[in-house]
């Protein structure tokens, strides 16, 4: 699993500190999530896509055989 | 702060409720600090007087947790009382005790305490009760009441998931 919040985040151009306060969670979990070292629950990865205004599949890249059908 | 965050779990998502949420706590750290209070003098009375038929080492004991609940209850009172008038810092404490990834990490903490705990209390049962018999029977009564528990919270919640 790849998550692109990084990718849009710049784009948006907004710190990780505006993002965790968007989405009401620590700096630290954000750090963590675009370091691939922490899957996002689904509740949290809902309001990271609404916040982008992406869907969840275009924010998460789901490539493992085990993430997929 | 991650000891206390296993009792400090929220699920507060604004300031607004965490306030609300922190003065019941404040109200619940008021009974222990007295209840701590109260366990600190009964042994202290008990341990002057003399008339009681428990060890001093107990009474110690007693006097010493007694104390050690209160003065942490008070610290945590007086802690709340300064989060609840900087906002500031309330977000800053609710996003810690809210943040998921703050509760996997404590779950995950917790659990590798709890297995770590289940084998010291086997192995010092079955090495301590060569030399102390009582020490088995204690340590097992630990051990079953754990798995008893475990098995009313696994039913609990297979119900309500």
């Amino acid at each position: 699993m790849q998550t692109k919040i990084a990718e849009y985040r710049k784009k948006r151009g907004v710190t990780q500190e505006e993002l965790a306060d968007a989405v009401n969670v620590t700096r630290q979990t954000i750090i963590s999530l675009e370091g691939g070292r922490y899957k996002a629950s689904l509740v949290l990865a809902h309001k990271l896509a609404q916040y982008f205004d992406v869907t969840i599949e275009e924010l998460i890249v789901f490539d493992k055989a085990d993430e997929n059908l | 702060m991650s000891m206390r965050g296993i009792f400090c779990q929220t699920t507060a998502t604004t300031n607004e409720e965490y306030r609300k949420e922190l003065k019941d706590r404040n109200g619940w750290l008021l009974f222990m600090a007295i209840g701590g209070a109260g366990e600190a003098a009964a042994a202290a009375l008990a341990e002057s007087g003399g008339t009681l038929s428990i060890p001093d080492y107990m009474l110690g004991v007693y006097c010493g947790t007694g104390a050690g609940i209160m003065v942490a209850a008070i610290v945590l009172y007086i802690r709340n009382l300064f989060l609840l008038k900087d906002e500031e810092k309330l977000k800053k404490s609710r996003l810690e005790n809210y943040d998921e990834r703050n509760q996997e990490i404590r779950n995950k903490a917790l659990l590798a305490a709890v297995k770590i705990l289940l084998v010291v209390c086997f192995v010092t049962a079955m090495v301590g009760g060569i030399f102390y018999p009582y020490l088995i029977k204690m340590l097992l009564f630990v051990i079953y009441v754990f798995l008893f528990s475990y098995l009313i919270a696994n039913a609990y919640y297979k119900r309500r998931m």
